[in-house]
């Protein structure tokens, strides 16, 4: 019994993901004594949150076997643009709804670029990466301030509230896991993905719409990475110029920990929050020990070389047993 | 079918359509030189080839990488890591100039090698490997420049940059042979012809006995070598080193590549033309300066310019198919 629910846990995508984030969990609950106390639970939260959901919509780019670098860009426009609207008194609903709209339009502009124009992803999410990083720092120098600040109160309540002890955004991150992973695993939409991902050219001679699933794909990654944006400014209670910026590494790696695989046709949203799970106590280590933060870039560029060798290697070992290299 | 009309792409002589790049060149300098009254003048355009022969150093490892259809995200960084590294050196350890270089030179060229031992081994994706070994050498740089005091380095460093010979500066000078002879190398023997080779097929390649790995781990030898040879005399031009010194330099320089006609598939481009096309991006950003126009808005132009180039790239190939 104990014997079969291990084996049909290690054929899961997300195995590694998931053991390697409740080791780390456990090397700092053990050696900090910090861990457990009441603010560090709150900032893990504050932490997670956010990239999980960004990292839902990475995931379903990485199932197709792309990958969107742009993330952190749109973050950042998009809690920055909140910021601008909301402290310039546009009522709340609507620049929450603008700045998302935002992030799924960037998105959409992504999606076409990919799947209509055919330019690689990584040459169109460095681009737009760079384009809306340009345009957050444009915002951000017609008010000459390093953050806005000054949002109305209700916004930051809804940032800063508690329900049974957990924000709203890891509600809304939970509510967005179980449907994403519904999604995936139950509906014909969500399976198709696994095949483009794995075949992409058998795909469509099968009649998938490859392109229409791209596309969308790349807008879900655009919107949630928009959310995560606006979210994490209800938050911090300030939109910073720096917000967002280098994320997009993190998310990557995240999914990539979590089981996705870079050839595509690999993960699923367990590996997306475990994986992001692993990143966050990683940054959260870096506090606990009071370990300076420059290595983070260190260990992080690291761990993804790490992995990709590691996917690199099982994918390598497979296709000698299917005797293909 | 496909590999033959690529080749016979290769065997072509001289066509003045592979040179779209001179008319754009061309149209940008008349466009500047009629409406802005600094823009032709001998300073700026002499400090404008000044500084594209500095980071035309970097794209020379860059170039032959794509030729073969890889990449490499990390040039920009290792361009900041090799001025940062030899200011440690001369500053902390207190060495001379030649022994410190040559240290960092070796040190990053035997990364450059790991890496592309790692692509070719493992059969990696050499676009993530290299993404993570962006963010390893950004890392490594940012605690090295924080393990000592920032200062301006001493007069030995500053004056590598500043060596003239025949009042001009040697690095243009450099980069006019090294264009000259790599062109030459490229185009005419058979050694450098592989690199197209492979490129074009890497599968035909290996069926012809040409050992593809091993071009490609000294190609990404040379191209973090080469980079760090430009970081070096950046920073030294500069006079002190910078975090940010090569910050998204990899993404100017595919710009670069692309507009000057060199393709993400592999098997298109040249040096001549990876020259060319760094001295188009230089003159742009010249030309925006000059009109004052906001860096972030250079950025943002600097993106666009990327996208259009690579969907002209996919769209004139997908009709040649």
């Amino acid at each position: 019994m104990l014997k079969r629910a291990y084996q049909s846990f290690r054929k899961q995508d997300s195995f590694f993901g998931v053991l390697a984030s409740a080791a780390f969990f456990l090397v700092l609950a053990v050696f900090s004594p910090y861990f457990f106390q009441t603010n560090n639970l709150l900032s893990m939260q504050a932490l997670i949150a956010p990239r999980a959901i960004m990292a839902i919509g990475m995931m379903l780019v990485v199932i197709i076997g792309m990958f969107d670098l742009s993330v952190g860009s749109v973050m950042g426009l998009a809690g920055i643009l909140c910021g601008y609207l909301l402290s310039i008194g546009v009522a709340v609903p609507l620049a929450i709804l603008l700045s998302i709209g935002v992030g799924a339009l960037i998105g959409l502009l992504n999606g076409f670029l990919v799947a209509v124009c055919n330019i690689i992803p990584l040459i169109t999410t460095i681009g737009t990466m760079y384009i809306f990083r340009g345009f957050c720092e444009m915002v951000m120098t017609s008010n000459l301030a390093m953050s806005l600040t000054g949002f109305p109160q209700s916004f930051l309540d809804f940032g800063s509230m508690t329900f049974l002890g957990v924000y709203p955004m890891l509600w809304i991150m939970i509510a967005l896991l179980v449907v994403t992973e519904f999604i995936l695993k139950r509906t014909y939409f969500g399976r198709r993905l696994y095949y483009i991902g794995g075949n992409p050219a058998s795909a469509r001679s099968l009649g998938f719409n490859v392109k229409g699933a791209t596309i969308i794909c790349f807008v879900a990654s655009g919107t949630l990475a928009a959310l995560a944006g606006v979210l994490s400014i209800a938050r911090f209670q300030s939109a910073s110029r720096y917000l967002g910026q280098g994320l997009q590494m993190d998310i990557l790696i995240a999914c990539i920990i979590g089981g996705g695989s870079l050839m595509g046709g690999k993960g699923d949203m367990k590996g997306a929050f475990f994986g992001t799970a692993f990143v966050a106590l990683l940054e959260n280590a870096f506090n606990l020990f009071e370990i300076n933060s420059l290595f983070k870039s260190v260990v992080v560029g690291a761990a993804l070389i790490l992995v990709v060798l590691f996917d690199g290697y099982v994918h390598l070992k497979k296709m000698r047993e299917l005797g293909k290299v | 079918m496909e590999t033959i009309k690529k080749n016979q792409y290769l065997h072509r002589k001289f066509q003045i359509g592979d040179y779209t790049i001179l008319f754009l060149i061309a149209g940008l300098f008349l466009l500047l030189t009629l409406t802005s009254s600094t823009f032709c003048t001998h300073d700026n355009l002499y400090s404008l080839l000044y500084g594209v022969s500095i980071q035309f150093f970097a794209v020379i490892g860059f170039t032959l990488l794509i030729i073969m259809g890889e990449i490499d995200l990390a040039v920009g960084s290792m361009y900041g890591l090799s001025g940062t590294l030899v200011g440690f050196c001369m500053t902390v350890w207190k060495w001379k100039l030649l022994p410190s270089a040559l240290l960092v030179l070796i040190v990053c060229a035997l990364f450059g090698y790991l890496v592309g031992t790692l692509v070719t081994k493992f059969k990696l994706n050499s676009m993530m490997v290299t993404l993570g070994s962006l963010s390893f050498v950004s890392g490594v740089n940012a605690v090295v420049f924080n393990s000592f005091t920032a200062v301006t380095y001493n007069a030995e460093y500053r004056s590598l940059a500043k060596f003239k010979i025949g009042g001009i500066h040697w690095t243009i000078l450099a980069m006019i042979a090294i264009v000259v002879v790599l062109e030459f190398l490229l185009q005419k023997t058979p050694l450098m012809k592989k690199y197209y080779y492979i490129g074009n097929g890497p599968e035909t390649a290996r069926l012809y006995g040409i050992k593809s790995d091993r071009y490609k781990r000294v190609a990404f030898m040379l191209s973090a070598l080469t980079s760090a040879i430009g970081g070096i005399i950046a920073t030294s031009r500069i006079t002190h080193s910078d975090v940010l010194t090569g910050n998204g330099l990899e993404f100017t320089l595919i710009t670069a590549l692309v507009v000057a006609g060199a393709s993400l598939a592999g098997g298109r481009g040249g040096i001549l033309k990876a020259a060319l096309g760094m001295l188009f991006i230089a003159m742009l950003a010249n030309g925006m300066t000059i009109y004052r126009i906001d860096p972030f808005i250079q950025q943002v132009m600097q993106g666009i310019v990327l996208i259009v180039a690579v969907y002209l790239d996919v769209r004139m190939n997908s009709k040649k198919a």
